[in-house]
């Protein structure tokens, strides 16, 4: 057990390391042959010890079949007995010797005295066997022994070397940055025209997209012809002045960026390493066009600027031949598309189209899913319509939908002629743009009805202060003296506030009657609640409830100045009904002093007859009984039409 | 000519949905010497023009229920009674000069009695000369 997983590390170690390259025994088998002439024996190995096998890194004076071969198998390998043993092995006749008399190498390969000194790498793993071998039986000198240990170490040295340059192509090949060596071309004048590829690595295939083998001995502008100036002029120039530099530059053939150093290293040769950040330069470019859609929004107060500034984001972000945006009829499915921004050779889409005809998107659209189609031919819902799609040149599209009340409004969209794979990146560059379009545009929404809310409230206080300053005219017409015109004004305006402020609870669209009712009697009951109110549930216009508030202020005031309530035991009933859609009102005084008919009647008669019945657009009667005053009202209590004033 | 004339014989159509308001500007008409007519929509306006060849001005408010406000309103008396001097008064902050019709008066709400007063005035010494 012990010696099956000393001897796997030992393997690993000796696989991993290169050496097993069959390229490299040219330098071994001079050692081998030094090590014939210095011992003077026939045959010199260098082994390295495999797993089922021993390969013979270099060698001097096999006989054939075995020097073709390059290795043999266990069964004829006496180094394998210096690896495990880790210590020289020192046989004057194997035909004698216990362990080694039935190994086939004596028949075979004829080896009958044998000398080996093991072989380690850098890390000290033992992975074969400088051996010095005769055809007959030879007792080993000291001397002997001293000069192959001596060999033994160049060759560990040469080994050593091997394992590191191993290594480092090994790096070479597999690093994912490409590389190029290269030297540059000159014309006749000593211009450097071009430059040509000695060495490129598999990366350098990748990143460019070349099949492999393809460059090597040949020059830029024949590998890329077309290719930018650029890419010949600033490797001229890093020759010229013997400095290195870097780049960020794009391969427009090949629609590609690469990052990367250019390093001189002498003789007109140079070093290229680079990677391919495509990728990197689109998303730098899509978060700069972010930044500046974010400046851009908050600069726009409609849904157009807001719509254009997305559509331009878009255009700088992503890779598309047409991108524009439309506006939407959700109900029709039609969308209307103004404008839109198409690469050469694309035609515009503007016009009226019909999401129907071009399959079933639209379901995603109005649920507010972004719709990213990289094959109109493979997707379920174009596929049937890819010939609508081809006829207006979209193989591939994404569209953002733009939600508002949760129905869709707009449509920013991105086509592409070929089939095109949108990236995990390019869909979250939409989808953050959808987001910012979203929150701008609610932004706009909350501005605009904040606006129309700010002029709603400067016509309402106009028109207020129209009625107030109607009141206040109409009342100072009247009034006999300026005490009684302040104190007439003063409470007529006190009673409208109380009906303005039910019909600010209720937003101005209405109120009932009891709560007017309430409200206007709020400052005229008597702590013995001798005004009783009584009536069905009725809905009032503002108008119509500032009306009756005014009313019941008026004949409040005359009942407590003339009427029901300027004695000990007047009563009032107020009542209200509506049979049959006839809305009546009525106010009835009792037990109060005799009623006379007044000398004079003033604004107050006026507003509660005339004014007050015509906001219920009916008529009003004020009864001067003796035995109490009467109010009714007759007329219509909900208008339908309710242009509310209030 | 002018001694003769008699104000009272031509009468101010006031056309305002607010019972209160309405009053206030039948009584500042009557004070110009002007009698008048009130409705409280536009359709009534017509019919009590259609009735009253008397009326020389129309003194309408904007905002009032039924199909047509007073800009309207005031459009069709210019266009069917072309003599007929227009006042609008609106509590809306702007009422734009190209919603007016030809030679119209705005009055922004709440108004000036004297403002009134004096435009109806001038519109009776138009009518005496």
């Amino acid at each position: 057990m012990q010696a099956s997983q000393f001897r796997s590390s030992r393997v690993e170690a000796l696989r991993s390391s290169g050496l097993l390259d069959r390229s490299q025994q040219e330098e071994f088998g001079q050692l081998t042959d030094l090590v014939r002439d210095i011992l003077g024996v026939p045959v010199a190995i260098v082994t390295l010890v495999d797993e089922q096998r021993q390969v013979f890194a270099g060698h001097s004076g096999l006989p054939s079949p075995w020097d073709e071969r390059g290795e043999t198998p266990m069964t004829h390998s006496f180094c394998q007995h210096v690896v495990d043993l880790n210590r020289p092995l020192v046989i004057s006749d194997a035909r004698i010797d216990p362990k080694l008399r039935d190994n086939m190498a004596i028949a075979d390969i004829g080896v009958v005295a044998y000398l080996g000194i093991p072989l380690s790498l850098p890390d000290g793993q033992v992975v074969g066997a400088l051996a010095a071998i005769d055809s007959q039986s030879r007792e080993w000198t000291e001397t002997d022994m001293r000069r192959l240990r001596s060999i033994s170490q160049t060759v560990e040295r040469e080994m050593s070397v091997r394992v590191s340059e191993s290594r480092w192509r090994s790096l070479f090949e597999t690093m994912q940055e490409g590389f190029i060596l290269g030297h540059v071309v000159r014309d006749e004048s000593g211009e450097i025209v071009d430059w040509r590829y000695e060495i490129v690595n598999d990366a350098w295939y990748d990143l460019v997209g070349m099949p492999k083998g393809t460059a090597v001995g040949r020059t830029v502008r024949e590998v890329f012809p077309g290719i930018e100036d650029e890419w010949v002029d600033e490797i001229a120039r890093v020759v010229r002045s013997n400095k290195a530099i870097r780049f960020t530059r794009q391969a427009g053939i090949l629609e590609r960026w690469y990052d990367g150093a250019v390093q001189p290293i002498g003789s007109d040769r140079f070093t290229v390493i680079f990677l391919e950040v495509t990728d990197r330069i689109a998303q730098e470019k899509r978060q700069t066009a972010l930044l500046r859609l974010g400046d851009a929004l908050r600069n726009r107060s409609t849904v157009e600027g807001i719509v254009l500034a997305a559509t331009l984001c878009i255009s700088e972000g992503l890779a598309a031949e047409r991108i524009g945006f439309g506006t939407v009829d959700d109900r029709t499915e039609t969308i209307d598309v103004h404008a839109d921004r198409c690469a050469p050779g694309i035609a515009s889409v503007a016009g009226h189209h019909a999401f129907r005809s071009f399959g079933s998107y639209i379901e995603d659209l109005k649920r507010g899913e972004t719709v990213a189609i990289s094959d109109v031919a493979d997707d379920d819902r174009t596929s049937a319509s890819a010939a609508v799609f081809a006829s207006i040149q979209i193989r591939s599209l994404l569209n953002l939908p733009i939600i508002e009340n949760g129905r869709l409004v707009l449509i920013v969209f991105a086509h592409v002629s070929t089939s095109h794979t949108w990236s995990e990146d390019e869909l979250n560059f939409v989808q953050q743009i959808g987001d910012r379009v979203q929150s701008a545009m609610g932004r706009v929404r909350a501005e605009e009805s904040q606006r129309l809310l700010n002029q709603e409230l400067a016509h309402r206080m106009k028109n207020s202060l129209a009625m107030v300053q109607a009141i206040a005219t109409q009342t100072l017409r009247q009034a006999r003296t300026m005490e009684e015109g302040r104190e007439a004004i003063g409470s007529r305006l006190s009673a409208l506030a109380n009906a303005q402020d039910i019909l600010t609870r209720a937003n101005y669209t209405g109120a009932t009657i009891l709560e007017i009712v309430d409200a206007a009697l709020a400052p005229h009951q008597t702590d013995d609640a001798r005004i009783e109110a009584e009536g069905p549930h009725i809905d009032l216009t503002a108008q119509q409830a500032l009306g009756i508030s005014l009313a019941i202020h008026e004949l409040a005031t005359n009942a407590a100045k003339y009427g029901a309530l300027s004695n000990e035991t007047g009563r009032v009933t107020i009542s209200w009904e509506q049979p049959g859609g006839i809305f009546r009102f009525r106010w009835i005084e009792s037990n109060g002093p005799n009623v006379t008919l007044p000398e004079r009647r003033g604004f107050g008669s006026r507003l509660i007859e005339k004014i007050v019945a015509s906001y219920f657009d009916g008529k009003a009667q004020l009864d001067f009984d003796p035995a109490g005053i009467r109010f009714t009202l007759t007329g219509s209590a909900h208008q339908i039409d309710q242009t509310s004033k209030a | 000519m002018a001694q003769s004339f008699d104000p009272s014989r031509y009468a101010v159509l006031i056309v305002e949905d607010d019972a209160i308001v309405r009053t206030e500007a039948v009584d500042l008409c009557e004070e110009a010497g002007f009698s008048t007519y009130e409705a409280k929509n536009a359709d009534q306006a017509i019919r009590l023009l259609e009735r009253h060849p008397e009326i020389r001005v129309l003194f309408t408010d904007v905002e009032m229920p039924g199909t047509m406000d007073g800009l309207k309103l005031a459009h069709a008396v210019r266009d069917r009674w072309p003599p007929v001097t227009i006042m609008v008064t609106s509590g809306r902050i702007k009422v734009g000069k190209d919603d007016m019709p030809e030679n119209g008066l705005f009055f922004a709400k709440p108004y000036p009695p004297r403002g009134i007063i004096q435009a109806l005035q001038s519109v009776a010494a138009q009518i005496a000369n």
